[in-house]
């Protein structure tokens, strides 16, 4: 049988002991001819010597030391000794288990998120937005901040530096607002689209500065652009980067001449006559929903009857400029992040 | 000294074998503890009683035979124990 090693003895469980009596020699050596390890033995008096032992050498210490010599136990330590404390301290376990889960609870859940930077914007509107996109208070702390700027800019048009980052479980939302809400009014400088404010056909298009993207006859929906103010920009000598940007842009000028279908529909009452009612009812309704400019082309009259009301309805075509001017945001999705500006 | 004798010296589990410096000393070979006091420790080697003189003594461990002891060492003094060749 393999023999325990006297310093695992020790480890595992050791005893400072004060031994009384006559001779404390005779105990000491008798250890010694038994092969146990004995440790600091430290002399008071001709009666009194305190060492250090081993707790199982111990036992046996006082078997052979029968009741001729006073042992006493000053202090113990070892690996024994320390488990038999936790134990023995059942509360400070439990107290162990609720300071690691309260330490748990503070680091995996976001505990405060601080807006700064609104304006315009108001703070709840920014909030909700975060918490669409998994970020409030008492929240996993597995939310994507990429996303979440990403989200901002899509959200907010006057959003032109957002940034998201979190120390521990404090989040903080920065964001930064152009000084003015992208409008539809644009100075003569600034780069813009001309685009389609109503559905239409497009029936002539003149473009003085930008590049015209619709053609004669072409329909388009409301918002369309008719002539683009973001040139491409191709070298006829050289290849073009990668880094270099490969559009510029300019203020989009032009005359957009197309035929606008309008449809109207409205009540009357029967009288005697009808078609004289009711055009003098369209061209009420003409004068308030077609600008003057615009020349009529033609109109239809539909009569509905019914019991006791007449529902007319048909359309009204008209030639009239169109486009409005709008302004192009350059890099609005391009993230950028408080480093980058400060490098300008 | 001669290499025999030096060999002698090393493998000899008899006699006594004592290593000291001026604040530590080693005793070896030691069978049982004769005396134990502040100022001096007398050990039976077997052939002879080694007593180490000094004061402020702590004996650091004794293990297998050997004696590990702290302390102002003074003096070393040999003893041929009676009876004893």
């Amino acid at each position: 049988m393999k023999e325990k090693s006297r310093e695992s003895n020790f480890i595992r469980h050791w005893v400072r002991i004060k031994l009384e009596g006559f001779k404390p020699e005779r105990i000491i050596s008798e250890a010694i001819a038994r092969g146990m390890t004995i440790r600091q033995i430290d002399y008071k008096d001709e009666t009194e010597v305190c060492m250090t032992v081993a707790e199982e050498d111990f036992r046996v210490i006082k078997k052979f030391a029968k009741s001729k010599y006073k042992f006493t136990i000053i202090d113990e330590g070892g690996a024994h000794p320390v488990a038999r404390k936790i134990k023995a301290g059942k509360m400070m376990i439990a107290g162990m288990a609720i300071f690691l889960l309260f330490f748990g609870a503070q680091t995996l859940f976001v505990r405060e998120i601080n807006v700064i930077g609104c304006k315009s914007i108001t703070e709840s509107s920014i909030r909700e937005c975060l918490r669409e996109e998994g970020l409030y208070e008492g929240s996993r702390k597995n939310f994507d901040c990429d996303a979440i700027e990403r989200r901002l800019f899509k959200e907010f048009d006057n959003i032109v530096w957002a940034k998201v980052a979190y120390e521990g479980n404090y989040v903080e939302v920065k964001i930064s607002e152009s000084k003015q809400v992208p409008s539809d009014k644009v100075g003569k400088e600034t780069p813009c689209n001309i685009v389609a404010d109503q559905d239409c056909y497009i029936e002539r298009i003149l473009s003085y500065t930008g590049r015209s993207v619709v053609a004669k006859n072409d329909f388009v929906k409301k918002g369309d652009i008719l002539i683009t103010g973001t040139i491409p920009i191709e070298h006829p000598s050289y290849e073009m980067g990668k880094d270099d940007s490969p559009e510029h842009y300019v203020h989009a000028a032009g005359k957009i001449v197309a035929r606008v279908p309008y449809y109207y529909s409205f009540y009357m009452e029967p009288t005697d006559d009808v078609k004289a009612a009711a055009g003098t009812m369209l061209r009420e309704w003409i004068a308030e929903n077609i600008p003057e400019s615009a020349q009529i082309l033609n109109k239809d009259f539909h009569f509905d009857k019914k019991k006791n009301i007449i529902r007319v309805y048909g359309t009204v075509e008209t030639r009239q400029q169109v486009g409005k001017e709008k302004e192009i945001v350059i890099d609005k999705h391009k993230r950028g992040t408080k480093e980058d500006t400060d490098r300008g | 000294m001669k290499l025999i004798n030096e060999f002698t010296f090393d493998f000899d589990i008899t006699g006594p074998k004592v290593t000291a410096s001026a604040n530590a000393a080693i005793i070896e070979n030691v069978l049982r503890v004769v005396l134990i006091s502040d100022t001096s420790v007398t050990v039976d080697t077997g052939r002879f009683y080694v007593t180490v003189k000094g004061s402020r003594f702590v004996i650091s461990e004794i293990w297998e035979g050997r004696m590990e002891l702290e302390g102002k060492i003074e003096g070393i003094e040999f003893y041929k124990a009676l009876g004893k060749d």
